[in-house]
C-alpha cells in the first residue's frame, strides 16, 4: 500500500482503536498518525515560532508530550484535536520563551480599511451597498478545472495564506487547511466564537481577491 | 419593517452562511439576495470554491518519509512502557 492511502486510512480509525494501538506499541499506527499530521504541525507550529528548524523541534517535543500523556487523554476532545492543542501551547511556550510570542489580540488586527475587505458603494450612492466598481466578483465558471487546481493556484494560495497575519494564518490553516470545526479552534486557540469568525473571514477573503485577480487575468 | 439585505451585509455575513451559523431570518433574507443579485451569487461561489481549493491543494501537499528521530522516540518510549 502507498503512503498516501496508508495515512488517509489512519484518520478513519476511531480514536479508542487508535489508542489502543499506540499503548501496544505499534509502530506504523504511530508512523501513519506522523506521516498523516506531522507537516501540517509544523505549518502550524511555524507561524508561532518563526523558524523553521525550531517549528521542527516544537513538533518533536509535541509527539513526546503525546506519547507520554496518553494515559491522560480522556476523549473530551477528538484525539487530533488534543494533538494539536498541545501543539499550540508549546508553540507557544517556546515563543514566549524567545519573547516572539504575541497572543491573539483581535486589536491588533488590520483594520477593514487596510483593502482586506471589498468594497461597497457609501450611503449616499443610488446603489448604496452595492459592489463598488472595481470589487465585482468574476465568474469563475469558465476557468479550466486544470487552472483552478494548477500548481500556480496552489502557490497563490499559499503565499497569500503566509502574507496574513499570525492570527488569520492559525486559524485559516487549522480551519481550511486542516479541517477543524469552528468550535475545535475556538477552544484550541481560546478565542471567542465571534473574533475566529471574523479573523477566518478576513484570511478567507484575501485568498479570495487573489483567485479572483489571478482567475480575472487569463 | 425588515429591510432587505444589501450586497455588504451579505458579504459580512459569509462565513456565518458558510458554516450554517446563521439565524433564520437572516438565512432566509441572504438566500433572497442571492436569488437577485448576480455578484453576490458569484461572491459566494467563490467563497466556496476558496474553501475547497485550500483544503483540496493542501491535501496535494508534500508527504514526507516519517523521520528517524521521531521512529526514534517512539522506540524509547515503548521501552520504557514496558514493566521492569
Amino acid at each position: 500500500m502507498d503512503g498516501e492511502k496508508r495515512a488517509a486510512a489512519i484518520t478513519t480509525l476511531p480514536d479508542d482503536e487508535l489508542i489502543a494501538r499506540l499503548r501496544a506499541g505499534d509502530e506504523t499506527t504511530f508512523a501513519q498518525l506522523v506521516e498523516h499530521y506531522n507537516a501540517s504541525m509544523v505549518r502550524i507550529a511555524a507561524i508561532y515560532v518563526n523558524e523553521f528548524a525550531v517549528a521542527e523541534e516544537v513538533v518533536q517535543d509535541t509527539w513526546i508530550a503525546v506519547l507520554k500523556g496518553l494515559d491522560r487523554f480522556e476523549g473530551r476532545s477528538s484525539f487530533k484535536t488534543w494533538i494539536f492543542t498541545i501543539l499550540s501551547n508549546r508553540a507557544k511556550t517556546r515563543a514566549t520563551r524567545e519573547s516572539r510570542y504575541v497572543p491573539l489580540e483581535l486589536s491588533d488586527e488590520p483594520d477593514d480599511s487596510d483593502g482586506a475587505m471589498p468594497r461597497f458603494n457609501p450611503a449616499n450612492h443610488p446603489y448604496a451597498g452595492s459592489w463598488a466598481d472595481g470589487w465585482v466578483p468574476h465568474m469563475w465558471e469558465s476557468v479550466p478545472e486544470t487552472q483552478l487546481l494548477g500548481q500556480e493556484t496552489r502557490s497563490i494560495i499559499f503565499s497569500t495564506i503566509e502574507a496574513l497575519s499570525p492570527n488569520q494564518q492559525q486559524v485559516i490553516r487549522l480551519r481550511d487547511v486542516d479541517g477543524f470545526s469552528a468550535e475545535e479552534v475556538c477552544n484550541m486557540l481560546q478565542l471567542s466564537e465571534s473574533n475566529q469568525r471574523v479573523l477566518l473571514h478576513r484570511a478567507r477573503e484575501r485568498v479570495r481577491q487573489a483567485l479572483d485577480s489571478y482567475f480575472a487575468q487569463e | 419593517m425588515s429591510h432587505e439585505m444589501s450586497c455588504k451585509e451579505l458579504v459580512d455575513l459569509v462565513t456565518d452562511y458558510i458554516d450554517e451559523s446563521i439565524s433564520d431570518e437572516e438565512r432566509a433574507k441572504f438566500e433572497q439576495h442571492l436569488t437577485e443579485c448576480g455578484y453576490c451569487n458569484a461572491y459566494v461561489k467563490q467563497m466556496h470554491l476558496t474553501v475547497t481549493l485550500t483544503k483540496k491543494l493542501a491535501e496535494s501537499d508534500e508527504q514526507k518519509p516519517v523521520p528517524d528521530e521521531l521512529l526514534n522516540i517512539f522506540r524509547e518510549w515503548k521501552q520504557e512502557q514496558k514493566p521492569h
